[in-house]
């Protein structure tokens, strides 16, 4: 792999790292405001993952979660027997969960000009001639792990299990009378 | 909401990057309650943004202050009302009635990671952008210069071995340059020798040839080009009892002992860049090899130029602006032109050497010395007078542009006779790694076939095993031109009354000329030599 080869890949990198990562969560600045409930992933006692997605609510023991990702092959074989028919939201009792982590916040309010400026800081080591092979390393190693540490990451939040129902989207447990297939 | 299963895993990957730092907030930054009074007897201080969520799955979003009218058991305020799917309704002054409210959340701004990237992006900023002024300020410095050779493992330009036709910028101005090789060409397949050519500069080089000089030599000899481009084999290499200016400065004699990267350096002087100054150097009277024969005595001086040169022909680039080919097309036409542009280098000058007659008391000049480019160091001869090297000691003279060269070493050595080189041209060369079948014949011979390289083209050049056998030094002799990359910074409005300043000696012009390279000089060595420079 030459040079040029590396550089366009650290480039690329570098530019999808400010686009990915818990991009349907928050920023901190709009946790106010946001309307959603947090991401919610659950494993078994076994600590296999049974199930992930938006913490709609709790009710009756049971946590309602819509996924993240509308594919069958992505949810968990646990998982796809626990789905609510004809929606892609987890119906999972409480007594299935081992342990869960919830995501409540990306980390950064800027994750995207982050992502630019990181970008524009290694473009700019190819105006540093022979030192590239001083200053490119030396971006890399203190920019990149602060770059995707902030771009990529969310803010955990480890709560009791009777105050888990604040972060759904619907706090009250589910509304009477809506129809969970016209949830998404 | 959905996220596509390649984000999934790109950003999975990253995860792994990042070494899955996890950063925990207290999930007491949110609070609900069952109904307002609840929320207003418990919460201290009363929060500023509320989420009021109704019993049909509605929320309201208050953001800017809200009020209970406890008469009617309404809500009032600004809110912005959101449906069960989370999609806007609408916003606007609402009142709710608090037996709609299905539950109350609350909560408190939480702090972001913005404060640290922006510090650690703000330094990599504030270094990048120093690195990038001083490479603008001094191509040369990162990007390196002409041809560059290289014989052994070496491959940062800092090591070249040798530099090719510097002061060749046009293509009137082609011309052959020898320089002797630091290291000997790596072995190749078959007995034969390597040598690598690169073009690390944003120029184009044009490569008339390019061949490889093996000059025998026996055991105990050094073999050193002549200033007048014969090879010497040279014994009893002596280094100076004695070396200074008369200024005072720190004695340099230890620096000129060996041809070994420890160089003597001037600084300019900051109203006058013609500035000369005077070494003098003593040495004990050479003695004859014993063995070969004794041919007469030289001074071998080690040296290469400072990035003086190198600030004036950038300078003298940016003045030419945008109108650049324009001038460089009234310089390949009018020869008297091209003249007056060379005698700009000639208005710094060489390495003057003269040593000290005893019988007619005076300096006599035994000739100078003179070779292009910041790179790669040269080892030039200058033989002396067989009467001047009689007695018990020597006395010679360095004259010079103060801040213009860099002396790596200046030796005495006795002087057993000329050897002539076997010419060895390239039989094979591969191009980035690939074979060139055209490039053996392009730079085979001095003649009107050329090879053209752009700036990151590396050459590995085969030469056929010396026919001599035995010892050899070897030195390599390239010929050609190069035509140097205008560069954005360089693309202003033309300053031609400077240039042409510049190129006929106005004393105002190169007063400021003097004034601006001596507040960049430090910095520039600085980037260019780090530790090598030595004041």
């Amino acid at each position: 792999m030459n040079r040029t080869t590396i550089i366009a890949l650290v480039l690329i990198i570098a530019s999808v790292v400010g686009c990915v990562g818990y991009s349907h969560l928050p920023k901190p600045k709009d946790i106010i405001t946001h309307t959603k409930g947090a991401e919610v992933e659950l494993f078994d006692a076994n600590e296999d993952q049974l199930f992930d997605g938006e913490l709609l609510a709790i009710q009756n023991d049971t946590l309602y979660i819509l996924s993240l990702i509308a594919d069958s092959n992505y949810i968990s074989h646990i998982g796809q027997q626990l789905l609510v028919p004809n929606t892609w939201i987890g119906a999972i009792p409480k007594s299935f969960v081992g342990s869960m982590h919830l995501r409540v916040a990306r980390t950064a309010n800027s994750p995207t000009s982050a992502g630019i400026w990181f970008t524009g800081l290694l473009a700019s080591t190819l105006s540093h001639g022979f030192y590239i092979v001083a200053t490119l390393p030396t971006t890399l190693a203190w920019g990149l792990p602060t770059v995707i540490d902030a771009t990529t990451t969310a803010f955990h939040v480890e709560v009791p299990e009777a105050e888990l129902h604040k972060f759904a989207r619907f706090p009250q447990g589910l509304p009477p009378g809506v129809n969970l297939s016209m949830i998404d | 909401m959905s996220v596509s299963l390649l984000q999934r895993a790109v950003f999975g990957g990253l995860m792994v990057t990042a070494l899955c730092c996890t950063h925990t907030l207290e999930h007491t930054f949110r609070a609900t309650y069952k109904d307002m009074n609840t929320m207003i007897h418990t919460a201290n201080p009363a929060p500023e943004y509320l989420k009021v969520h109704t019993k049909n799955g509605d929320v309201f979003v208050f953001i800017s202050g809200w009020n209970l009218d406890s008469t009617s058991n309404q809500l009032l305020g600004v809110a912005s009302r959101f449906d069960f799917n989370r999609l806007f309704v609408d916003s606007g002054q609402v009142r709710i009635s608090t037996d709609q409210i299905a539950i109350i959340e609350t909560n408190r701004p939480i702090e972001s990671l913005d404060a640290s990237i922006t510090a650690t992006l703000t330094s990599l900023t504030i270094i990048n952008a120093a690195v990038t002024i001083a490479c603008i300020a001094n191509p040369k410095a990162c990007f390196g210069s002409c041809p560059t050779f290289y014989s052994g493992s070496a491959a940062n330009v800092h090591y070249a071995d040798a530099e090719g036709f510097s002061s060749s910028v046009a293509p009137s101005l082609e011309a052959a340059d020898t320089d002797p090789l630091q290291h000997p060409p790596m072995a190749a397949p078959n007995g034969r020798l390597r040598l690598t050519m690169k073009n690390e500069a944003f120029e184009t080089h044009v490569v008339n040839s390019v061949a490889l000089l093996a000059v025998p030599c026996q055991a105990g000899e050094q073999i050193v080009q002549g200033a007048d481009q014969q090879f010497y084999a040279v014994t009893n290499i002596t280094p100076p009892s004695h070396a200074a200016t008369e200024n005072p400065e720190r004695n340099a004699t230890w620096l000129l002992g060996q041809f070994d990267g420890n160089e003597r350096t001037s600084t300019t002087d900051g109203n006058n860049l013609q500035s000369r100054e005077v070494l003098t150097l003593r040495f004990p009277a050479p003695a004859p090899a014993p063995a070969q024969g004794f041919a007469g005595a030289g001074v071998v001086i080690g040296f290469r130029q400072s990035l003086l040169s190198t600030f004036l022909f950038y300078t003298a680039l940016s003045w030419m602006g945008h109108s650049v080919s324009d001038v460089f097309a009234s310089i390949e036409s009018a020869p008297s032109l091209r003249r007056a542009f060379c005698g700009t280098e000639d208005l710094l000058g060489g390495i003057d050497c003269f040593v000290w007659n005893k019988a007619s008391q005076r300096w006599d000049s035994v000739g100078s010395l003179k070779e292009s480019g910041p790179l790669a160091r040269n080892l030039l001869l200058l033989p002396i007078p067989t009467d001047a090297a009689t007695g018990d000691s020597l006395q010679v003279q360095l004259r010079m542009t103060r801040g213009h060269w860099r002396l790596d070493c200046a030796m005495l050595a006795s002087i057993v006779g000329t050897r002539p080189p076997s010419l060895l041209r390239p039989v094979e060369v591969q191009r980035n790694s690939k074979p060139d079948t055209a490039a053996p014949r392009q730079l085979g011979h001095d003649d009107q076939q050329y090879l053209v390289s752009l700036p990151g083209d590396q050459f590995s050049l085969i030469f056929p095993q010396p026919p001599s056998g035995g010892n050899a030094q070897f030195f390599v002799r390239s010929k050609g031109y190069y035509l140097e990359w205008m560069r954005p910074a360089w693309n202003n409005p033309p300053q031609l009354d400077k240039l042409m300043g510049m190129v006929a000696n106005n004393p105002t012009v190169w007063r400021d000329l003097a004034v601006e390279f001596k507040g960049m000089e430090a910095g520039m060595e600085e980037v260019f030599w780090s530790s090598k420079a030595i004041k």
